[in-house]
């Protein structure tokens, strides 16, 4: 079955449009078949809760498909650390099944139209007296609400699935803005659909008033009564559970996302900064784990850095043509608890240079349904380390005491290399 | 009589728009489960 998902939502836009025309052409085509029988003094009654049923199974089986490719996609939400177990198979997986879910919905309620006139056509009362215009104005405006949810969901899904599938040709770096920018487009244009529901409930209350004046003073059949208290209890029961889902908006943007800004994770718990000054320029990376120091991920010793550091400088240039040259800056990466004894090695090597302190402040995002959704966004504080001039950096014991000097520090604070 | 249709009617727009109204809300939550991934 999943192969079968897999394969639809590979082939949107088209396999949308051909499922969809497909299903309308056979339900017209059934329609007229079933109209002569259907056309008897002898209805067959149990035609129209066959196609309710019909309705009602396929509806549900789109639905359960969002929701397992929701579930998926949830399913893959953990702790900081266990984002590096993170199956990008289930994630894509999950959100195909989304697409191919919303994808159905369109036309279901296309089948679901165009049936209902031509069955309606035949099924109509034929009495000598025509039926009152109003009452057909009512029927049709009853109907435009859930039309336009059912296809609305589905432009709707057309137009993410479309975004997402035009992110293969972003700049991975860009890759995160775009994405949400489209996801905040998308949900303008539920805003608009949103609106035109509103519309119809309007255009039919007048409608409702209207018919109920023409036909007067006759007493409504049961079945009619009946109808119209399940549409409402279905309403209100579907309004009410998808509170939660109204009020989960996309994620925002963050600045320095530290799950995509870097394209790493790191496990270890960085800095915390009071100010996030906005990051001028990247540059080489120190990076001290619990049992390595890499320089721009692979391995160095102290006496390397100086002359790595000069070579960034030198190919700065030619690497980056027309931009300034900018001082000599390389970011620092480290767990709160390492131990300044273990740095001062490779930046006594280090010379006169900008350190940018890599820390990491929490930006959780409260869910409705999903509870609090942990989030991480670099944030960058700089000081100024230098060979003699300064506060000596054997001062501090760890990682965390230098950070917290240099957030409570107005200016960029002078650090000695000893 | 008359008012008594009138709900009735006003009741099956009622469900009918708020039935609408979930359906994009519902499907609206895309938009939360694929941002997810930029977590």
């Amino acid at each position: 079955m999943s192969t079968f998902f897999q394969s639809f939502a590979d082939a949107a836009p088209f396999s949308w449009i051909a499922a969809t025309m497909g299903a309308v052409v056979a339900s017209w085509l059934l329609a007229v078949l079933l109209r002569a029988r259907l056309a008897t003094p002898r209805r067959w009654l149990g035609f129209p809760i066959l196609c309710s049923l019909a309705l009602v199974i396929t509806t549900a089986a789109a639905i359960a498909a969002v929701e397992i490719g929701r579930r998926d996609v949830a399913g893959q939400l953990g702790t900081r650390q266990e984002l590096f177990n993170v199956a990008s198979n289930v994630i894509s997986r999950g959100i195909a099944r989304q697409f191919a879910g919303l994808a159905l919905l369109g036309p279901i309620a296309l089948v679901f139209l165009v049936s209902a006139s031509l069955l309606r056509w035949d099924l109509r009362e034929r009495s000598a007296v025509p039926a009152p215009r109003a009452r057909g104005a009512l029927g049709v405006i009853v109907v435009l609400p859930l039309i336009i949810g059912a296809v609305g969901a589905f432009i709707y899904g057309l137009s993410v699935h479309a975004g997402w599938v035009g992110l293969a040709a972003v700049d991975p770096s860009e890759k995160e803005r775009v994405m949400l920018e489209r996801l905040q487009r998308a949900d303008h244009l539920l805003t608009l659909l949103r609106a035109s529901v509103v519309a119809a409930a309007g255009a039919g209350s007048i409608a409702a008033i209207a018919w109920a004046r023409a036909a007067g003073a006759r007493p409504l059949g049961r079945a009619r009564v009946a109808m119209a208290s399940v549409l409402f209890a279905a309403g209100l029961g579907a309004f009410v559970s998808t509170r939660g889902q109204a009020a989960d908006r996309p994620l925002q943007m963050l600045a320095y996302n530290q799950r995509n800004s870097f394209g790493t994770v790191f496990s270890q718990e960085m800095p915390r900064f009071s100010r996030c000054p906005p990051l001028s320029a990247g540059a080489p990376v120190l990076e001290f784990s619990t049992s390595e120091v890499m320089f721009d991920g692979g391995q160095v010793s102290p006496e390397d850095i100086h002359d790595k550091l000069v070579t960034e400088q030198i190919s700065f240039p030619l690497l980056h043509p027309g931009q300034p040259p900018r001082p000599p800056t390389m970011h620092v990466v480290a767990d709160v608890a390492t131990p300044i004894d273990r740095m001062l090695p490779y930046l006594a090597y280090a010379g006169d240079v900008e350190i940018v302190m890599v820390g990491s402040n929490p930006r959780p995002f409260a869910s409705r349904t999903l509870g609090v959704i942990e989030r991480r966004e670099f944030c960058f504080r700089a000081f100024s380390l230098r060979e003699d001039d300064g506060v000596p950096l054997s001062g501090y014991r760890t990682w965390r005491d230098l950070a917290l000097a240099v957030d409570r520090s107005a200016a960029v604070l002078r650090i000695a290399a000893r | 009589l008359v008012v008594r249709n009138a709900v009735v009617a006003l009741l099956g727009v009622a469900g009918a728009t708020l039935l609408g109204l979930a359906a994009l809300d519902w499907a609206g939550y895309t938009s939360f489960s694929i941002s997810l991934i930029s977590r």
